[in-house]
């Protein structure tokens, strides 16, 4: 959108609207950043601390890629922490149940996209707000998950995936590579595919979507289907990282930093715009912030404070930035 | 029938009713005064008030992520200032006051520099908790003076002493939302923004009170539950802005704002209340009750787009298709933030 400023003849604005470019606060913000914490604590900037935070970003990537695609059709889900946990938990309960671990992990997915696409069909079929579908989803997927594979930590899953964590190129895990490999997927799907242009048709507009004659629930149930996909694989990461955890509570929290880091990537809210990019700048800004505080030795108990905060001037700043490039563009 | 049709919020009335009386059946001890006092303090009150809060603000069409926060840190400075010795009166005020200034936050940040609710709470949310977990430091708070406790323990007449508090701010609120021209005002800024503003309606004065009311409802709950519980950690309350929102939509709130009473809210906190009690009775762990209650919001909002009511009504009034949830979903919210204000821009479709 900022193009019609850039567009516009307005040359002493144009600067501006460069600098007020979304991708580029971001990009500037991340680099700022970078550059500050360097000169404060020069360990920060080390292959190893970076592969620290690539390593600690990859899970919360992966769903953001999802909770990404929803936000760009429009809607939003927040059963996507929960969905997490659903393949972690079917996965290792298939593993120690003996079944090979390919299999597993294809039942894990595969049962994790059903639900994704429950979710589609209830926003598309039904009718209902996205919102409130997958409040209940979130509620029953939880329900469930406790009521069937509660009680002792499930184990077992790591000999499996633990290679997902082990370092190969460069010290990076294939979990990171993973993570990148499946961005640049999705940028691809968004970019070069009638699918990803569908998303942002019924996400920017949903009735002209429809008039033009895009098959709007289909494309709604994909993507919650996708999201679903997405968050199962980032389950598999979490049963090879952790050798021994309450699976059950994999994923808990995720709905809320997944949407917080696709916004803190300038990630229209409202559906219809935004990067991949973006989102995995959000996402890798977010744990920079936390690696950052560690290495600066801030107290562990006001990171959350801190990343709030962040949040917060991050969404203020673009969305009036998005109101000066308006009126610059207008004028 | 027409005229049961008419009552607000019928079918959640059949639902509870249904739902108490397989309840009762089950476990007869449901309706034991004990337990229906047990039930008031644990389930009841504090849920019902950050609901109310909440269900005010989606009826302005906005929607609160931080209301949990806000309960978390006004428990911990109201613990912090206990600790150093603060008389009750002061806990009560300087608490309410925090979650008064968090709400103003809020509601500044919404009208002035326009963010979208739904991003605005979301931050804070994060922040509220966060600046608890800061305070707090690891901490928890056990120390209150005991007519501080009385708040929470204490019996006033026949009833715990919280229901009496939340009884009263909810009536009054209930009746103001009803009579007043205030209530008017948050009805007409959540049913349409725009038209609200061009009849004279003050809608920045409108938005910003549901988030100063909801900040200071959340800090009323806050005060209720450290009293009740005698302690303060900075978990408490997590998962209450998820359990505000279902109560406040199964109560009949709509999230694309202009409709719902705080009747059929509290009916909504009643609902999940007696379902939670009949459960707990049944010895269901609490997670596992969230099926039920999951279960009970899809069936409820199922049943509000039944095929069986559609064709009831067609059948007497013949009238146009109204326009789907869907086709509302993107224009109602963006109206509702103020987004539609400003001229739709002109290559939003043509994104990459």
């Amino acid at each position: 959108m900022t193009d019609t400023a850039v567009r516009d003849k307005a040359p002493r604005k144009q600067a501006f609207a460069v600098l007020f470019n979304r991708d580029n606060t971001l990009l500037g913000v991340l680099i700022v950043f970078v550059a500050l914490v360097t000169v404060i604590q020069p360990r920060f900037l080390q292959w190893g601390n970076i592969v620290l935070i690539l390593a600690s970003a990859a899970i919360l990537g992966v769903v953001a890629l999802g909770e990404f695609l929803v936000i760009i059709s429009g809607a939003v889900d927040i059963s996507i922490g929960a969905i997490v946990a659903v393949s972690a938990v079917i996965t290792s309960v298939a593993i120690q149940a003996g079944i090979p671990a390919v299999w597993s992990a294809v039942i894990g997915v595969f049962a994790s996209a059903a639900l994704g696409w429950l979710n589609g069909i209830l926003v598309a079929v039904a009718g209902l707000p996205s919102v409130v579908v997958t409040l209940a989803t979130l509620g029953l997927i939880r329900g469930l998950l406790s009521l069937f594979f509660s009680s002792a930590p499930l184990t077992g899953g790591q000999e499996s995936f633990g290679w997902l964590w082990t370092p190969r190129v460069l010290d990076l895990p294939p979990a990171v590579l993973l993570f990148a490999g499946l961005a640049l997927l999705v940028g691809g799907l968004l970019r070069w595919t009638q699918l990803g242009r569908n998303i942002f048709a019924v996400g920017s507009n949903e009735s002209a979507a429809r008039i033009a004659g895009v098959p709007v629930r289909r494309i709604r149930v994909l993507t919650f289907a996708i999201a679903a996909v997405l968050a199962s694989i980032a389950g598999l990461l979490i049963v090879g990282q952790q050798s021994m955890i309450q699976l059950g509570q994999a994923g808990s929290g995720f709905e809320f930093l997944a949407i917080g880091a696709v916004v803190l990537g300038g990630v229209d809210i409202f559906g219809g715009s935004g990067k991949v990019r973006g989102a995995v700048i959000g996402v890798l800004l977010l744990y920079s912030i936390y690696n950052a505080m560690v290495l600066a030795g801030i107290d562990a108990a006001w990171q959350d404070a801190v990343v709030g905060l962040l949040i917060l001037v991050a969404v203020i700043i673009d969305t009036n930035r998005a109101r000066f490039s308006r009126r610059s563009g207008r004028r | 029938m027409n005229s049961l049709r008419k009552i607000p919020q019928l079918r959640l009335l059949i639902i509870f009713m249904l739902v108490v009386a397989v309840c009762a059946v089950l476990e007869p001890v449901l309706l034991s005064g004990e337990n229906i006092q047990s039930a008031l303090t644990t389930y009841i009150v504090e849920i019902a008030l950050v609901t109310v809060g909440q269900a005010l603000v989606m009826i302005t069409g906005g929607i609160d992520l931080s209301v949990a926060g806000v309960l978390a840190v006004v428990g911990i400075c109201v613990g912090t200032l206990s600790a150093a010795g603060m008389p009750t009166y002061v806990l009560v005020l300087a608490g309410l006051g925090i979650g008064l200034f968090c709400g103003a936050f809020n509601g500044l940040v919404v009208t002035r520099l326009g963010v979208p609710p739904i991003m605005v709470t979301l931050a804070t949310g994060i922040l509220f908790r966060g600046i608890a977990e800061g305070l707090a430091n690891g901490k928890y708070f056990i120390e209150y003076p005991s007519d501080f406790v009385q708040l929470g323990q204490g019996t006033w007449w026949i009833l715990p002493a919280q229901v009496w508090i939340a009884a009263v701010v909810i009536l009054i609120l209930g009746i103001g939302m009803r009579t007043t021209r205030y209530g008017r005002w948050i009805y007409a800024t959540g049913a349409n923004l725009r038209a609200a503003r061009l009849s004279g309606v003050p809608v920045h004065a409108a938005r910003i009170s549901v988030y100063v009311l909801s900040g200071t409802l959340s800090a009323l709950a806050a005060i209720v539950m450290s009293a009740r519980l005698n302690s303060a950690a900075p978990d408490m309350g997590v998962g209450l802005e998820l359990a505000s929102i279902t109560a406040a939509v199964l109560g009949g709130v709509s999230v694309f704002g202009g409709t719902g009473s705080l009747f059929g809210v509290l009916l909504g906190v009643v609902t999940i209340a007696a379902l939670r009690s009949g459960l707990t009775l049944r010895d269901v762990a609490a997670d596992i009750q969230n099926i039920g209650i999951a279960a009970l919001l899809l069936i409820v909002l199922l049943l509000d787009r039944a095929p069986l009511l559609t064709t009831l009504r067609a059948r007497r009034s013949p009238r146009p298709e109204p326009p789907t949830k869907e086709e509302h979903e993107l224009g109602a919210i963006a109206v509702a933030d103020g987004v539609a204000d400003t001229p739709p821009l002109p290559d939003r479709a043509a994104h990459p």
